[in-house]
């Protein structure tokens, strides 16, 4: 499978040159580089500017020979983010994984040939089965079959509990050193979200001797629940200015979109609650705005300022003065709390199951109070 | 005398203000360019050229309707030099005028320097690798490289400029002969899919065979890059060994045996080699809090120089670029979710001059503004 580079895009790459200023003639006798020569600048005047431009021309130089950069990953470190997993039979030997391989060996044989297996999971369908199979009768140099005669050469096999495909496919002409015909097993195990293929190839005998080991090999594959990564947080209790204390029970969640900081609880029912500290340039609107932004999220319709007025409370920390909101309808309800500093509108705000918000009630106006701004001594 | 006469001629003050209104007039233009054009072509077309050219729509043919950056420039200095030797009187009172006029010359001297001598090119690493050259964006070349000694390869760089003009390449070191089959400036590849087999392949040998290759029309915006491709048949004794496709838009080079030797075919943007490592050890993004607004960009590199029993690392970040041996290395981008570190890397060796002649114009302006108060407090007493 080729891979086309995907080449990112660049800035201005610098003018073009006039002069050979770089004759580059680079020798090594040891790992590092020597240069020979350098600059070689050939003119320079105004007669110059007018014999227009003079590029370089083919030139020859030795460096070091290059050694291939594998990025660093290990099968291990893949395997630690997928949900497959496998026994390796203890004769292949592991290589590093480089393309889209998440699972590389290879496999010696007694001629000197020498088999590689592949494990590449694909999102989607990866292009179906008809494709992939003419793409490996192309690496066989036989000829692309139709759809209709697929099902002579496809067999079904149970991997890892899913429904899978297996091929097997022989070159008809002598395709390694032109001297021995190549061969490959391969099977394709669709899942939910992707699917992988699992590929043994080589020249006939050595995957003839290694088809018992193949097949106990599929045999060990096993999908387990996929769990999404957990980000360790780091607990923030002081962001941009403001201090806080965090309630015990409360734990951070990572942060995103237009959060500064994000808690979650959770109950014995494993219930969620949500709370969020947002922060905003300039007034963010009005508070009445917001108030009844809030309101709409929970179905109620908008207060009027007096109402606003009646409905929110005060409450005075050392230096500032932050006022709360209470709304409720039917099962859910928010607390929410609206404070001014440095020139920022920053909003406090708990959302959830009511049976659960009203017993964080005082939780959440703690978690007011212990705020402490950087301006006020 | 007749060349005297002319260069008296060219010393003229309005030659100079001519020059200065053009100019201002070729700044003002190329700018507006740029919002079609990008800044890399209106620079060609504008300002490192004798001529703003007109193409007539659907002609093929273009006639030069303004002068361009080079003509304006050498003009201006031209009369600047003239003026400074034949005009400006050469007095202790002229000193502040003589400063100038030797600043500006530096100044614009300065600029064609930078034009000619100034190389800019990138470093992509990753996170762990190590790298002895920088790349070209723009510029690709045709590399066949040698690879069947065990010491090192010995790698013969053919320019891309030399790959449009020529069709046959011939040189002491290839052991065969070079045919340019086909040039693309900027194509397209694909998969040649079992289904499409009237479609001919890109080549008859290598990854081409299973290619199709179409040409696209060459960009010139800043934000896109033409992507080459070349067709090249390798002959040697009258007997061709067969085409091969060759793009910097392919993953690896490809392998070619002849006469018992190995070597490695491939179109790359243009290497330069520096006498030094360089391995990327980390590469650090820092956001504002709860943000995705960058804050900070810093590579961490470890350089081994050899020959200067060198071994340390640097920290590259934003507006702390590392100078070392004639070059400086900016941080300029990242990818690959922070885990590759892009350096820009600029080799400009009249980099000193714009300071130089700022410094000179600066105490020019000071003489001249000292001399007119002296003359003026001597009226007053």
């Amino acid at each position: 499978m080729i891979k086309i580079k995907m080449l990112e895009t660049k800035r201005k790459q610098k003018r073009f040159h006039f002069l050979n200023i770089h004759t580059l003639n680079v020798f090594s006798t040891t790992a590092d580089l020597r240069r020979i020569s350098t600059s070689n600048i050939r003119i320079f005047g105004l007669a110059l500017f007018l014999l227009g431009c003079q590029d370089r021309d083919v030139h020859v130089y030795r460096v070091p020979k290059e050694q291939p950069f594998l990025p660093l990953t290990s099968t291990h470190d893949v395997l630690k983010e997928s949900n497959i997993r496998w026994v390796p039979p203890e004769h292949w030997i592991e290589q590093p994984l480089v393309g889209l391989r998440q699972g590389s060996f290879r496999v010696q044989g007694t001629s000197g040939y020498e088999g590689d297996v592949s494990i590449i999971g694909l999102k989607g369908d990866a292009g179906g089965v008809l494709a992939n199979v003419n793409l490996w009768r192309q690496q066989l140099h036989l000829s692309p079959i139709a759809k209709s005669n697929l099902p002579a050469i496809i067999s079904g096999i149970n991997v890892g509990g899913e429904e899978s495909v297996m091929v097997d496919l022989t070159s008809e002409k002598n395709i390694i050193k032109e001297t021995h015909q190549g061969r490959i097993m391969a099977s394709i195990i669709p899942q939910s979200d992707m699917t992988w293929f699992i590929k043994i190839a080589g020249e006939t005998k050595l995957v003839e001797k290694e088809k018992s080991t193949y097949l106990s090999f599929l045999k060990t594959i096993s999908f387990s629940e996929k769990t999404e990564p957990r980000i360790p947080q780091k607990e923030p209790t002081h962001i941009d200015g403001i201090q806080w204390t965090l309630p015990e029970m409360w734990e951070a969640q990572p942060v995103s979109g237009m959060r500064m900081a994000s808690f979650t609880v959770q109950d014995i029912k494993k219930e969620v609650l949500d709370i969020s500290v947002v922060s905003l340039p300039g007034s963010a609107g009005s508070t009445l705005a917001n108030v009844n932004r809030w309101r709409g999220q929970i179905g109620l319709g908008p207060f009027d300022r007096d109402t606003l007025e009646k409905e929110s409370k005060i409450l005075d920390l050392p230096g500032k003065q932050i006022m709360m909101v209470d709304i409720l309808n039917e099962d859910r309800q928010i607390l929410a709390a609206i404070l001014h500093h440095q020139g920022k509108t920053w909003f406090f705000k708990m959302t959830g199951h009511q049976t659960f918000v009203s017993p964080q009630n005082s939780t959440f106006i703690d978690f007011l109070k212990s705020l402490r701004f950087s301006d006020v001594p | 005398m007749y060349l005297k006469k002319i260069l008296l001629r060219l010393s003229s003050l309005k030659i100079a203000i001519t020059c200065l209104a053009l100019s201002m007039v070729l700044i003002f233009w190329g700018t507006l360019a740029q919002v079609n054009l990008g800044i890399y072509a209106v620079q060609l077309q504008y300002f490192e050229s004798f001529f703003v050219y007109w193409r007539p729509f659907g002609a093929n043919w273009m006639i030069p309707i303004f002068p361009g950056g080079y003509l304006i420039g050498s003009v201006l200095l031209i009369n600047l030099v003239t003026s400074l030797i034949w005009i400006v009187q050469w007095r202790w009172k002229k000193t502040g005028i003589i400063l100038i006029h030797i600043g500006f010359i530096i100044l614009l001297a300065g600029e064609f320097l930078t034009d000619f001598f100034a190389v800019e090119s990138y470093m992509r690493l990753d996170e762990g690798e190590t790298k002895n050259h920088s790349e070209s964006s723009r510029k690709t070349e045709l590399v066949i490289i040698d690879i069947t000694d065990p010491a090192y390869d010995e790698v013969i760089s053919i320019p891309e400029s030399v790959l449009y003009r020529k069709q046959i390449i011939e040189h002491a070191k290839l052991p065969f002969l070079l045919k340019i089959k086909k040039f693309y400036p900027n194509s397209r590849l694909k998969m040649r899919l079992p289904a499409e087999k009237e479609l001919p392949p890109a080549s008859t040998q290598g990854i081409g065979k299973d290619l199709v290759v179409a040409q696209v029309p060459m960009t010139a915006k800043t934000d896109e890059r033409n992507l080459p491709a070349v067709r090249i048949e390798i002959s040697g004794n009258n007997q061709t060994q067969g085409t091969w496709l060759v793009s910097n838009q392919l993953d690896a080079p490809q392998r070619v045996t002849y006469q018992n030797r190995s070597y490695q075919i491939a179109l790359r943007q243009v290497r330069y080699y520096k006498p030094y490592r360089m391995q990327l050890l980390d590469f650090t993004h820092d956001r504002y809090a709860g943000t995705d607004i960058p804050k900070n960009f810093s590579s961490r590199i470890h350089l081994s120089h050899p020959a200067r029993n060198e071994d340390r690392d640097v920290l590259i970040y934003m507006n702390h670029p590392l100078r070392y041996e004639g070059e400086t290395y900016y941080q300029a981008s990242f990818d690959n979710d922070d885990t590759t570190s892009i350096l820009q890397v600029v080799r400009n060796p009249s980099w000193l001059l714009p300071y130089i002649s700022s410094g000179i114009i600066g105490i020019g302006m000071l003489f001249q503004f000292m001399i007119h108060l002296m003359v003026f407090l001597k009226r007053r007493i």
